[in-house]
């Protein structure tokens, strides 16, 4: 989302040139990339080895379909995606209220998951191809200690930020634990985790194609170093925007899921 | 803030390691990647001494740093210069964010493409990569910085650049520094995943190669290295960034602790 | 086991209640662990409160009111000293009381439109009907029977408190504790709001135990008040204010009782630390 320029104090109605150029702002923001293509496309040596223009890319794409290439790898970095990021919201929430509620947990968990988190996913590859073997329970595993730190981290502060009235009113009511837990908790704690959640899927996705290239597992991203080692600099680029444009389409996405599950929420700052 | 010992951590932490030992030991488990803590430890030494842990750990560390320095320098010119056109972001702040969310590791492979196995792919892309949390947060930094303050130049008359300098910059500074140690972490990561999948040196290829040479102790020693590595480098730079910015960790709540 | 929410009849005005004291409190010390050790709140605390009274207790910040409160409610056990809810020792929540807190805006639950907060101590103790019959009665009580499908962010403080006055009413508890529930509140909803809180007393004939910081309600509300002062926090002699039911905004204040109350309790209060 580009940054939106503080609000104009005039209604919009006396001001149409500054609304204009408002309503502008993501094309015209736009024109460097545009402009910069446009030149490479212009300028650009069909047969370059390192920087083909833009249209053999679209060539190079549909060589890729045709040979039954590209939509089976795009399934799979989705389908390993899909799955990551609903196990990293399970656990990302769980451990997040438990760490948020009990001081206890939070100070023995706490270096162990400290250490996970800073810990490179990457690092942990090779390994966890060796223990566990190149299928979609490692893919997972890996993506999942790689994401899910947004949630738990998200989740946790927002529990830490329950106004403790209401836990009190909720208290005085003698709601049972679990009651407590499902109708104040948990509710109170949604906006934190969607926000993580949030923040969580690009993460998750990028996790996922260094995952399918360095395990040689399927995927978009095994896809693109293949090409890559095969010199194909048409199909890397091409694989790139197609990359691009799906982390975009899962991004829109999730704001779209949060929109929805936040509507009975009061905006911020109300 | 207070430090007491954190004993259920310390515990919770001493209790898995012990485990491992124990589980690997009586072979309850038969892992036979999963190499017990006392082996890992040797491996360790063994490393270290004949100078294979050192000549890789300085490669990673140095081509994270290089890249990291460049991003940071580039990074806030940008970001000033976004905070404070207008004209600028109007027409740039889309390309911006399109390419901020280009995974950066499927441009991994395009640099290799380009430049090829070595350390200037590596860092072109840790740079690449670790750019926009600094241009976001510096950005956003000068942007929320307090109107008054500005007023307050304005009184004094300070010069454009005196003002960035002197007020802007120290006021935005500690999320600037939030930037910066994202951008840090990022640059660490991107130049391991480079070496692991392109250029063969440093810590990631180390690692690759103990994994497909089939050294489990060997691998997991590497894996134990980039995790320490990981943690001194925040630890460093938040240190660091309570000398340069005293008081940030205050100014911003919990996300600059 | 005392009677459920569910047989209990809905109570009557305070003269056809059963009578006795429905708080007893006990040589209750109450001392909270601090980071510099423990610190003593409220020191050597024994009073009564009896059925179908208004208590008002009132004293500067710090004194431990709120504290106090909260034993009452159950949410705190005394360090020392026994509190007593109808005869029988308190142990946590009671069902027989329901509390209102200051701050109306985190004491209801944004995500639930009004109806459905009120419903919220009723849920998993009554059959859908019996419940939605409830709300409906507690809504009406307050005024807002219109109001119950609104989120609580779209209605004013007023309103907002007037709906965690419901919430309580819905219980149909015995006793009412109030902590300074109108305090945020600006004049003239303060006024309109204590006419109607001494409406439903009215009507219903409950208990209220009341924790305000403004003298004047004090006296207007109360039978009784009570003046807590000095830090731990300690009771003095309460003032028994015998004004006439039931009450009015402008004739009431304007008795000379009404002034002589106030006048020595601002006194009273003057003279404490």
């Amino acid at each position: 989302m580009s940054a939106a320029a503080p609000a104009s104090p005039v209604p919009a109605r006396r001001r149409p040139a500054r609304r204009l150029g408002r309503r502008l702002a993501p094309v015209l923001g736009l024109l460097p990339l545009v402009v910069g293509l446009a030149c490479w496309e212009l300028f650009g040596d069909k047969g370059s080895p390192t920087f083909p223009p833009p249209s053999t890319w679209w060539d190079a794409l549909r060589i890729l379909n045709d040979d039954g290439t590209l939509m089976p790898a795009i399934g799979e970095t989705l389908k390993t995606f899909a799955v990551a990021l609903a196990v990293a919201t399970a656990i990302g929430v769980a451990l997040g209220i438990a760490i948020g509620m009990s001081r206890i947990v939070d100070r023995a968990l706490g270096p162990l998951l400290e250490f996970f988190r800073i810990m490179p996913p990457p690092a942990i590859i090779p390994v966890a191809v060796l223990v566990i073997g190149t299928n979609l329970q490692m893919k997972v595993l890996v993506v999942v200690l790689a994401c899910v730190w947004p949630i738990l981290l998200n989740t946790t502060s927002a529990v830490r930020a329950i106004p403790p009235v209401r836990i009190a009113m909720a208290r005085s009511l003698r709601l049972s634990n679990p009651a407590l837990l499902r109708k104040v908790i948990v509710p109170s704690t949604l906006p934190g985790s969607v926000l993580g959640l949030r923040v969580a899927t690009p993460l998750c996705f990028i996790v996922t194609l260094v995952v399918e290239m360095l395990a040689s597992s399927g995927g978009v991203g095994q896809l693109i170093l293949l090409n890559q080692r095969n010199f194909n600099a048409q199909a890397v680029f091409g694989l790139l925007v197609v990359i691009a444009l799906l982390g975009l389409a899962l991004s829109l996405l999730i704001a779209a899921t949060e929109s929805r599950a936040l509507r009975r929420w009061p905006v911020r700052g109300s | 803030m207070t430090r007491r010992i954190n004993l259920p951590g310390i515990a919770v932490v001493v209790i898995l390691i012990a485990l491992w030992q124990l589980v690997v030991d009586t072979k309850v488990i038969d892992f036979n990647y999963v190499s017990p803590p006392s082996q890992i430890a040797d491996r360790i030494v063994d490393l270290a001494r004949d100078g294979e842990l050192s000549d890789n750990l300085w490669h990673t560390v140095s081509v994270a740093l290089q890249a990291w320095v460049i991003a940071v320098g580039l990074g806030v010119i940008v970001g000033l210069l976004l905070a404070y056109s207008a004209a600028a972001r109007t027409f740039t702040m889309a390309s911006v964010d399109a390419l901020r969310t280009v995974p950066v590791v499927a441009l991994v492979p395009v640099a290799l493409l380009v430049w090829g196995p070595s350390a200037k792919s590596e860092i072109v892309v840790a740079a690449y990569a670790a750019l926009w949390p600094i241009v976001i947060n510096t950005m956003g930094g000068l942007r929320s910085v307090n109107p008054r303050l500005h007023d307050v130049a304005r009184t004094l008359r300070l010069s454009r650049v005196a003002t960035a300098r002197k007020i802007a910059l120290p006021a935005a500074a500690p999320e600037i520094l939030v930037g910066a140690r994202l951008a840090l972490g990022t640059s660490l990561v991107v130049t391991i995943v480079a070496e692991m999948v392109g250029n063969p040196a440093g810590l990631g290829y180390a690692l690759i190669e103990q994994q497909q040479a089939l050294n489990p102790a060997a691998m997991w020693a590497y894996v134990i290295v980039i995790g320490i590595v990981g943690v001194a480098l925040n630890y460093a730079i938040v240190g660091i960034g309570r000398l340069l910015v005293p008081g940030s960790a205050r100014r911003l709540g919990d996300a600059g602790a | 086991m005392s009677e459920t929410a569910t047989t209990r009849p809905a109570p009557g005005p305070p003269e056809q209640r059963p009578g006795g004291a429905v708080f007893k409190l006990d040589r209750v010390h109450v001392s909270l662990p601090t980071q510099a050790g423990d610190r003593e709140i409220l020191h050597d605390i024994s009073f009564e409160v009896a059925a179908g009274e208004i208590v008002a207790i009132v004293g500067r910040s710090g004194t431990g009111k709120t504290t106090l409160l909260r034993i009452l409610g159950g949410l705190l056990p005394p360090s020392d000293g026994s509190v007593l809810l109808r005869g029988r020792p308190l142990t946590g929540p009671s069902e027989l009381v329901a509390m209102v807190f200051q701050d109306y805006a985190q004491a209801l639950l944004p995500w639930r439109s009004v109806g459905s907060n009120v419903a919220l101590g009723l849920e998993g103790r009554l059959a859908k009907e019996q419940r939605r019959e409830r709300v409906a009665e507690a809504l009406e009580m307050v005024g807002l029977d219109q109001r119950a499908a609104d989120h609580p962010w779209r209605l004013s403080g007023g309103m907002q408190q007037r709906v965690q006055i419901a919430r309580a009413l819905a219980l149909r508890p015995e006793v009412l504790l109030m902590d300074e529930p109108f305090g945020a509140l600006d004049a003239m909803t303060k006024a309109s709001l204590q006419d109607q809180l001494l409406d439903v007393h009215a009507r219903t004939g409950a208990t209220i135990v009341l924790i305000t910081h403004d003298l004047e309600e004090a006296i207007y509300l109360a039978d009784r008040v009570f003046v807590i002062a000095g830090s731990p926090g300690e009771l003095q002699a309460p003032v028994t204010t015998a004004l006439p039911r039931p009450r009015d905004q402008l004739t009431t204040r304007e008795l000379p009782e009404y002034l002589q109350l106030r006048h020595s309790l601002v006194t009273a209060l003057a003279t404490t630390r």
